[in-house]
């Protein structure tokens, strides 16, 4: 493809092709999303359904894997300290790990299980719609 | 810091919410090359079955399964996220590199 418009550039202008720099973009406009980029527009979905973030937090909740969810909570207090918590929900058969820093290991139970449920819930929704563009409730490509 | 798993802001989202709303009892159109979704329609029979069977139990074991619940659907969220990302990936970027070749 480049050869054919340096030939014809070379033609207009009356220059040998060699003269010619023809500057192509790196980056193709309809270039894919890496798994990487998706998980993060997931977690700005994700970090949005719990609420206003105060000023100065960050948050990120995402899905990492089939088996994985990640919560993250960071801010930065008066001294300039910066304050981070990570929170892995790992499922294991029928019941569901909550690992804090890599410190604290607790099984989730009762209102929490069901918070983090709700959560998932609500993610899976906004995400299958919103990035995904399929129907939440069949799976199915929404048309565009 | 926040110790406990947050709440979701259901105020919020319920503004915002259409009505196309995620309906456990809603039949999931299975993906037939992918055997692993293919549970779920095990998996929504069995909690329709525990759904109907709820109000013969005790709180106890109804706790008990709305835990169980509970995880299924985290289990299935989870599944159809993994399987709609790596859809978008095989998609995009085999249609990239056929592109580039």
């Amino acid at each position: 493809m480049a050869n054919v418009l340096k030939k014809a550039l070379s033609l207009i202008t009356g220059e040998e092709p060699s003269e010619i720099v023809l500057k192509m973009p790196k980056i193709r406009p309809f270039r894919g999303l890496t798994e990487r980029e998706l998980i993060q527009l997931e977690s700005e979905v994700g970090s949005q359904l719990f609420g206003l973030i105060p000023e100065g937090h960050r948050r990120e909740f995402f899905n990492l894997d089939k088996n994985t969810w990640i919560w993250h909570e960071e801010h930065t207090d008066a001294d300039g300290a910066v304050h981070a918590t990570t929170t892995r929900y790992e499922i294991q058969g029928n019941r569901i790990l909550k690992a804090q820093d890599g410190t604290k290991y607790s099984y989730l139970e009762g209102q929490e299980l069901q918070n983090l449920a709700v959560a998932v819930q609500m993610y899976y929704e906004k995400v299958m719609r919103g990035i995904y563009k399929r129907d939440p409730k069949t799976g199915q490509k929404l048309p565009s | 810091m926040p110790q406990g798993t947050p709440v979701v802001n259901l105020e919020q989202y319920r503004n915002e919410r259409d009505a196309t709303r995620f309906d456990n009892s809603t039949e999931i159109h299975l993906h037939e090359a992918n055997p692993e979704l293919a549970s779920f329609e095990e998996t929504r029979a069995r909690r329709e079955a525990l759904g109907a069977a709820a109000f013969t139990k005790t709180p106890l074991e109804q706790e008990k399964r709305r835990a169980e619940l509970a995880v299924e659907s985290i289990v299935r969220s989870g599944a159809w996220i993994e399987y709609v990302r790596k859809d978008y990936l095989d998609r995009h970027w085999n249609l990239h590199d056929r592109d580039a070749a």
